[in-house]
């Protein structure tokens, strides 16, 4: 009866914290969220201010990242461009998660021909290449910021509605599910209450690693010109309008792949940190 | 006083296995035309070896399994069968409390919360008194209401569990072998506590066990199930005195401190499940007295004086 203070958070936290290179990933996350929210008080060119006279400077203290071939500073669109990859990359996420969340909990619970339907739409949906069915839906909906969000959630949702499912399969056996049952509570207690509350450390470990693939997913697309469009800018954009300067202006590429790289790179580490520190299996 | 406040009669439950894609379906007779009654203030230990389909009854009764066919009757009232809406109002006359004490508590959820679950589903008021009051009369220490599960031992949760069973005051609860996980040291402090309960509360239990000794000393009647057939029913003197059926006394004979060196007989025979299920009589395959008979004719229960009742050919 030790461990008076005991809480999910506290063991996981008390795990994670010993992981360095987790907190590395969780400090470059918090970092950039805040240099997103913040672009307005820390930049001094507006990101779509054209400068000709200065266009393809390279970096300096008035240009930190150099300009591109209209003259605006790299910089400043890069922080601007950070609001666009990082809120892409969590409503996506948000999106993606719900869905599989919410079928894979039906899934799992109710089973039989629901959870055969549902299954079955996942394993249509995982059949066909995710960057084809992306590049469908895009040339059918059009090129948006929003349209970018949309898409990536509706077709990153399955590998968590079977992760969700199969712990639903198994806790829905529990005896402590059970006894809540002849206790009368209801199915939607019984799924929120008793189920979804065990079920939710991978579901957060998934958010994370998702966070960081939509980043790279909607870099990709905005670099093909089927993501985010111009004049708004994203990673993916600065990056792709660089590339024609490639051999002139380095810069132009460098900073926005360099910003892609670690922020995926953090989610990453973060992600994988979190996934030991969840897992109940691994503990000293 | 001799309101029956349970009545099973005839249920049978098959669970078919997953036949995969291009294997067939079987399907297993978990509970094969069980009846018993249970009177009120009453308790009827239901005993039998593990996979004898003693656990599928149990939840049959507080439906958590439906029967294939046959019905159970609480208090009057037909209750298999009836959807969930129509249930809910019954559900907290009757509770039941599992084996494992650690697979039935929430491990995200505070120990207060747990018990008071049941009340708060029926809208109950002043929850928080009564789970204190019920922590207090189960044994458990007061500051056990903000703690987690996992901070307690497996009596001390089966405690929890218990608690968690009867707060709501149901009539009638199912108790599904509560103490066979514990340590021995721990075993009698739970039966005790039970016994105790049921007498302060007026309970009805039907106890679910494969360990005679303590069928025994709580049970008044006892049925003797083999693989999902009852084969013997009686009162517990009258079972332990004059075992009737070779089943009951290979049980008897397999507890040391009851009937030591006359197992030798019934253990050396192979348990083949195949056969058990072949129109004659289920023990067939592992009797030491089996005649012709035995294999081709299912017995019937038969009442032998004083409503101790056996389904045996064989008359002793």
């Amino acid at each position: 009866m030790q461990n008076k203070n005991f809480s999910i958070g506290g063991v996981i936290w008390g795990k994670l914290k010993k992981n360095k290179l987790a907190l590395i990933g969780a400090g470059v996350v918090i970092l950039l969220s805040i240099l997103a929210l913040a672009a307005p008080f820390l930049t001094v060119y507006s990101p779509g201010e054209q400068d000709i006279g200065n266009r393809l400077l390279a970096p300096s203290a008035q240009h930190l990242c150099g300009t591109d071939e209209l003259g605006r500073d790299i910089f400043s669109r890069m922080l601007y461009g950070a609001r666009v990859s990082l809120s892409v990359g969590f409503i996506a996420v948000f999106i993606s998660t719900f869905i599989g969340v919410a079928l894979g909990a039906l899934a799992g619970y109710f089973g039989g021909l629901l959870d055969n339907i549902i299954m079955r739409i996942v394993d249509i949906m995982l059949s066909i290449p995710n960057l084809y069915l992306i590049l469908m839906m895009i040339t059918f909906f059009g090129p948006s910021i929003f349209n970018v969000m949309l898409i990536i959630g509706l077709t990153s949702w399955m590998d968590l509605a079977r992760m969700v499912r199969a712990e639903f399969l198994s806790l829905k056996h529990r005896e402590y599910v059970l006894s809540a049952r002849v206790a009368g509570a209801s199915n939607s207690r019984i799924i929120f209450h008793h189920i979804l509350r065990n079920a939710l450390s991978p579901v957060f470990v998934s958010v994370i690693f998702g966070v960081g693939g939509a980043i790279l997913l909607e870099s990709g697309l905005s670099f093909l010109g089927l993501g985010v469009q111009p004049p708004d800018s994203s990673w993916g954009i600065i990056l792709s309008s660089g590339k024609d300067y490639i051999d002139k202006a380095w810069w132009l590429t460098f900073f926005p792949g360099l910003a892609i790289f670690i922020t995926v790179l953090s989610y990453n580490l973060l992600g994988e940190g979190l996934r030991d520190a969840v897992d109940p299996r691994l503990v000293e | 006083m001799n309101n029956k406040l349970i009545v099973v009669k005839d249920i049978k439950k098959t669970f078919k296995t997953a036949g995969g894609f291009f294997g067939q379906a079987k399907s297993v007779y978990a509970v094969n035309r069980v009846s018993f009654e249970i009177e009120e203030g009453k308790t009827l230990g239901l005993v039998g070896e593990s996979g004898c389909g003693k656990t599928t009854v149990g939840k049959i009764i507080v439906n958590l399994e439906r029967p294939d066919s046959g019905q159970v009757v609480f208090n009057g009232k037909k209750i298999s069968g009836l959807a969930e809406k129509e249930l809910r109002p019954l559900r907290n006359n009757m509770q039941i409390i599992f084996q494992d004490p650690f697979a039935s508590l929430n491990p995200r959820i505070r120990i207060g919360k747990a018990i008071g679950e049941t009340l708060k589903i029926y809208g109950v008021s002043d929850i928080e008194k009564k789970v204190r009051a019920m922590i207090k009369e189960v044994g458990l220490p007061e500051d056990t209401y903000y703690r987690y599960p996992h901070e307690f031992s497996g009596g001390q949760r089966q405690r929890i569990c218990i608690a968690r069973a009867l707060v709501g005051r149901p009539k009638f609860v199912v108790c599904d072998e509560p103490i066979s996980s514990l340590d021995v040291s721990i075993q009698s402090q739970i039966i005790n506590l039970l016994k105790d309960l049921k007498k302060a509360l007026n309970l009805t239990y039907l106890f679910i066990s494969h360990d005679l000794r303590v069928v025994k000393n709580i049970c008044d009647n006892i049925s003797v199930m083999y693989f999902g057939n009852i084969v013997e029913e009686g009162t517990t003197e009258e079972i332990f005195a004059m075992p009737l059926h070779p089943y009951t006394r290979l049980l008897i004979a397999s507890v040391p401190s009851m009937g030591a060196g006359k197992k030798e007989k019934y253990f050396n025979r192979p348990i083949d499940n195949k056969t058990a299920n072949a129109g004659g009589c289920a023990f067939y395959t592992r009797c030491p007295n089996r005649q012709d008979k035995c294999a081709g004719e299912i017995p019937e229960l038969v009442d032998r004086g004083k409503g101790h009742r056996v389904a045996c050919h064989l008359n002793y």
